[in-house]
């Protein structure tokens, strides 16, 4: 059943992928980017800040995580001269690379604030996630999007400015997403991955109360709305290439991972939580695809990788047991949660798409030696 | 025309670019809007019974869309726009659906080997009685299961009063469960064909094209 892009490795089984003639969505999004007049870019951008200026001191929120994309981004906004309010809301297991990196960022020349949540309850949402969704890093999927939207409203700045548009650059969304300038609720509760799990949901949790989960939720409408709130896409007004923002973060103190990360293809990205490995595993066994083919994927599309050599790499690294995170081990990044390594092998079966892996003759699923399933689709399953 | 209904959280992004990838025109469904009985009312949703019907309340659609039923138009409506359809749902309760099918939507029932909320790719099973658009799905002949996978994400189900109207079921521990309806010039599908790649673009083809033939 699964069939793939005849450009890139995306997979038809990516939920809300489109595909028109055998290409996907992410790469004919791309293709429209490369014809854009950039020109115009910078002057609409500062414009816009301009235009929008609320705050007799900020010109903008920026949301940051420390990595290479929010370095760029601060850096960015600086370079045209304006004054951002930097905002982190901090990944569920912060890996002490990714607090070395926020450190640097703060060195960058502008204000910075971190808002963490009550680190307990956030921990429950994480094991509850994790069973019922299959995906532990829920909390930092709605939060990173929420807590910006609260501190734009604290701060009365009215324009929030993201990095790339996720849906343009991993393909899922309209086509003409690429114009898409304001960031709303409703792109959040689209294409934010809530997997079905909402906010009030959290209440049947035991020990979670309506008081602990005010940074899980947008402010009121009215709030949001008298601001004035926009949202927008740097890529917008920039090109965007996740190599070149690793290289000038780089040159600006960022630090990349000395080692290997299991299950990618990348040393520059995702950097900063230790549950990384395992929602990225659990991807793999629901959708057939995990972090190496969305990182190769953006390198076929920018001509850095062929798509022959592309498929050698992701055969190899995707979709790995995540035994470890960087410098920690499987069980201890559980233990966290208090999961047991059985718990996790029982939901990850109860999460597997039997249907993507190969199964022996006594249906068991055929695993590689280190204990995740074998695909049965090949990557010349073009899609047609 | 096809016209959609712009619910404020819903689907309508991924709605719209199936849309405009087939080169199909459409309309936002607005109060002022006179349809004819061959246009086709697309009504998509993600959220809670109650912010729907509040929502169609507020805009006084309710009755356009009845008015479009009675006159025969078609309607599909899509995951939660499905759940609507029928009179009521305990996830909302004292709150009256569109009641175009008799029924309403219960909590998915748990159990050991099945999650809720039901998210991800499953397949469809063939339903007890045959229904007239239950051929839309390429059920194999033997087993009745289907060929293609359709992305679901949802917590509750549609049961309704008379089972011929379901057109397609999904297996749960309990037994099989509605994924879809059809009923006249009504149908509705409680997974995402528009987030479902190729198989859910064709079958969105179908049902639009039955569905202008009819």
């Amino acid at each position: 059943m699964i069939s793939y892009c005849s450009r890139c490795l995306y997979p038809s089984t990516k939920p809300d992928l489109w595909f028109k003639d055998g290409v996907c969505g992410a790469c004919h999004a791309f293709d429209l980017r490369s014809n854009y007049d950039w020109s115009s870019g910078k002057q609409v951008f500062r414009d816009l800040l301009r235009d929008n200026k609320k705050n007799p001191r900020y010109d903008c929120i920026v949301p940051v995580s420390g990595g290479k994309d929010s370095t760029y981004q601060v850096w960015r906004v600086l370079k045209e001269g304006f004054n951002p309010l930097c905002v982190t809301a901090p990944t569920d297991q912060l890996t002490a690379l990714g607090r070395a990196n926020i450190e640097n960022l703060k060195s960058l020349g502008c204000d910075y604030i971190e808002i963490s949540v009550n680190r307990e309850v956030r921990r429950k949402i994480n094991r509850h996630a994790f069973f019922a969704v299959g995906d532990i890093q829920w909390p930092e999927h709605l939060l990173i999007y929420t807590i910006p939207v609260r501190a734009a409203v604290q701060f009365q700045i009215p324009v929030i400015l993201w990095g790339e548009c996720p849906q343009r650059e991993y393909g899922a969304g309209r086509p003409e997403d690429a114009y898409l300038k304001y960031f709303d609720r409703r792109v959040l509760e689209e294409y934010g991955s809530l997997n079905g799990l909402r906010v009030s949901d959290l209440l049947a949790i035991q020990g979670v109360d309506d008081r602990d989960l005010y940074f899980y939720e947008y402010p009121s409408a009215e709030e949001v709305d008298s601001l004035g709130l926009k949202g927008i896409y740097l890529d917008n007004y920039f090109p965007w290439n996740g190599i070149s923002n690793a290289v000038i973060a780089q040159s600006l103190g960022f630090r990349v991972s000395e080692e290997n990360i299991l299950g990618t293809i990348a040393n520059y990205e995702n950097l900063d939580n230790y549950v990384h490995g395992i929602h990225d595993y659990l991807k793999y066994l629901k959708f057939g695809f995990g972090r190496a083919t969305d990182v190769a994927c953006n390198l076929i599309r920018r001509n850095l990788l062929l798509r022959d050599d592309a498929c050698a790499l992701v055969e190899k690294h995707d979709g790995r047991y995540p035994s470890s995170y960087l410098d920690r081990n499987l069980d201890r990044i559980l233990q966290y949660y208090d999961i047991s390594l059985q718990e996790f092998g029982e939901v990850c079966d109860d999460y597997t798409n039997y249907e993507l892996f190969l199964n022996d003759a006594s249906g068991q699923l055929v695993r590689r030696p280190d204990g995740s399933p074998q695909l049965t689709g090949s990557f010349s399953c073009l899609h047609q | 025309m096809i016209y959609v209904v712009n619910f404020p959280f819903c689907n309508f992004f991924s709605l719209e670019r199936y849309l405009r990838v087939r080169g199909r025109p459409y309309q936002i469904l607005s109060l002022r809007d006179r349809l004819s009985s061959s246009d086709q009312v697309l009504l998509p949703g993600v959220g809670t019974f109650g912010q729907a019907m509040s929502y169609l309340r507020d805009q006084q659609l309710a009755p356009l869309l009845q008015d479009h039923v009675d006159q025969g138009g078609s309607l599909l409506g899509i995951c939660l726009g499905m759940q609507i359809l029928f009179e009521f749902s305990e996830e909302s309760p004292g709150i009256s659906g569109l009641g175009f099918l008799a029924g309403g939507c219960v909590p998915l029932p748990t159990a050991l080997s099945f999650h809720v909320p039901h998210i991800g790719w499953n397949h469809l099973v063939s339903p007890p009685k045959k229904s007239s658009c239950s051929e839309l799905f390429d059920f194999l002949p033997l087993g009745g299961l289907s060929r293609s996978d359709y992305y679901f994400v949802h917590s509750y189900v549609v049961k309704p009063s008379d089972s011929s109207v379901i057109s397609a079921c999904f297996e749960h521990p309990v037994g099989p469960l509605c994924a879809s309806v059809h009923a006249r010039n009504i149908s509705g599908v409680q997974f995402h064909p528009e987030k479902s790649g190729p198989d859910g673009y064709a079958l969105l083809d179908q049902l639009l094209d039955v569905n202008s033939n009819a």
